[in-house]
């Protein structure tokens, strides 16, 4: 069976990409022991695959599989809402710099100051 | 020269009404600020080749950032003492806004808002009316202010309320947001009878009904988060 150790190898992969990648010390540590849950519980998965089965009889779902469905549709639709925050929170950031920027240039415009001087006298 | 008071204009691509309107405010002898909310066209020429002051937001950033920019900005001349926010896109009458301006002087208010519906809204149609009045249930709803009209765009404000109105919803939401703001504080207001020039021009730029949804979950958002 070739597909365990190619699914295997997958997983193995991405794992260490998110552990190596440069972002990695910002990533808060409880997502870190998060995904080293993940992977074991993908590296179970994928060995025991009556395993799946078995807990899915436990919680009252038929089979492994519809219970995977289950989890990966949740876990989708959780990250879709982490991603909008988080989209979010980069807009308010990238609009607060923005009116920053604008203020500060239109300051420094000798146009500008002219005329302020030229109302205000 | 009306030395104390500023009006401030959010500018997004209205490089084909902007010089005249600009020509109007200049004509009442106001200084306008001016920004431009990374516009693609013109508009920024257009506003530097005038006697209004220029900012520009690198990234477009929505109508309530660019209020609160030129607010910030008006801040820093210590001359100013009256604000007003006025449309770029030609639906506002100045003489309005001289008007307001002179009630909030005379009553010692701290905020005039035009009230469309108070005065008149030639060749409105039935759709905008209907957003408009659930846009003005909802407002007056959720904040303790009583209102006739709340997504205007014709403010006038002193320096004490614009000082601390600080706006931080970026878009068309920031309308309910500043009456949110004068519903919370001691702040003494009132509103005005205004007209507003409905014209195809203003319409194509207007707020869609799709989007006034956007514009309601982002203040149920935002409430949840104070």
């Amino acid at each position: 069976m070739i597909i365990k150790p190619l699914l295997i190898l997958c997983a193995a992969a991405i794992f260490a990409w998110f552990l190596r990648s440069k972002s990695s010390l910002q990533i808060s540590a409880w997502k870190k022991i998060g995904s080293i849950f993940l992977f074991i519980f993908a590296l179970l998965a994928i060995i025991f695959p009556n395993l799946t089965d078995r807990v899915a009889h436990l919680v009252g779902v038929g089979r492994g599989t519809d219970l995977l469905l289950y989890i990966l549709t949740l876990t989708f639709m959780g990250s879709l809402v982490v991603q909008y925050e988080h989209n979010k929170e980069g807009n308010v950031r990238a609009v607060a710099l923005a009116r920053k920027v604008a203020i500060n240039e239109a300051n420094a415009d000798k146009k500008n100051q002219k005329k302020i001087i030229q109302s205000v006298k | 020269m009306l030395k104390d008071t500023v009006i401030i204009v959010p500018v997004y691509n209205e490089a084909s009404v902007l010089k005249g309107v600009l020509q109007k405010i200049e004509n009442h002898h106001c200084l306008a600020v001016c920004v431009d909310d990374g516009s693609s066209d013109n508009s920024s020429a257009i506003i530097a080749a005038s006697k209004a002051v220029l900012i520009r937001h690198p990234i477009n950033a929505g109508q309530g950032a660019a209020l609160q920019t030129g607010i910030e900005f008006a801040l820093q001349v210590p001359e100013v003492k009256y604000f007003i926010t006025f449309d770029a896109d030609g639906q506002h009458d100045i003489n309005d806004a001289m008007k307001m301006l002179s009630v909030l002087k005379k009553e010692k208010l701290d905020v005039v808002l035009g009230s469309r519906f108070l005065g008149a809204a030639p060749n409105m149609g039935y759709q905008r009316r209907l957003l408009l009045k659930a846009a003005i249930r909802f407002t007056n709803a959720f904040s303790k202010v009583k209102l006739t009209d709340t997504h205007n765009g014709l403010r006038v404000f002193n320096r004490t309320f614009a000082e601390v109105v600080d706006i931080r919803m970026p878009d068309m939401a920031h309308a309910s947001e500043i009456i949110d703001k004068i519903g919370r504080g001691p702040w003494k207001y009132q509103e005005v009878p205004i007209t507003i020039h409905y014209t195809e021009y203003s319409y194509a730029k207007g707020q869609s009904l799709f989007n006034s949804f956007n514009i309601f979950f982002d203040l149920l958002l935002q409430r949840r988060h104070k």
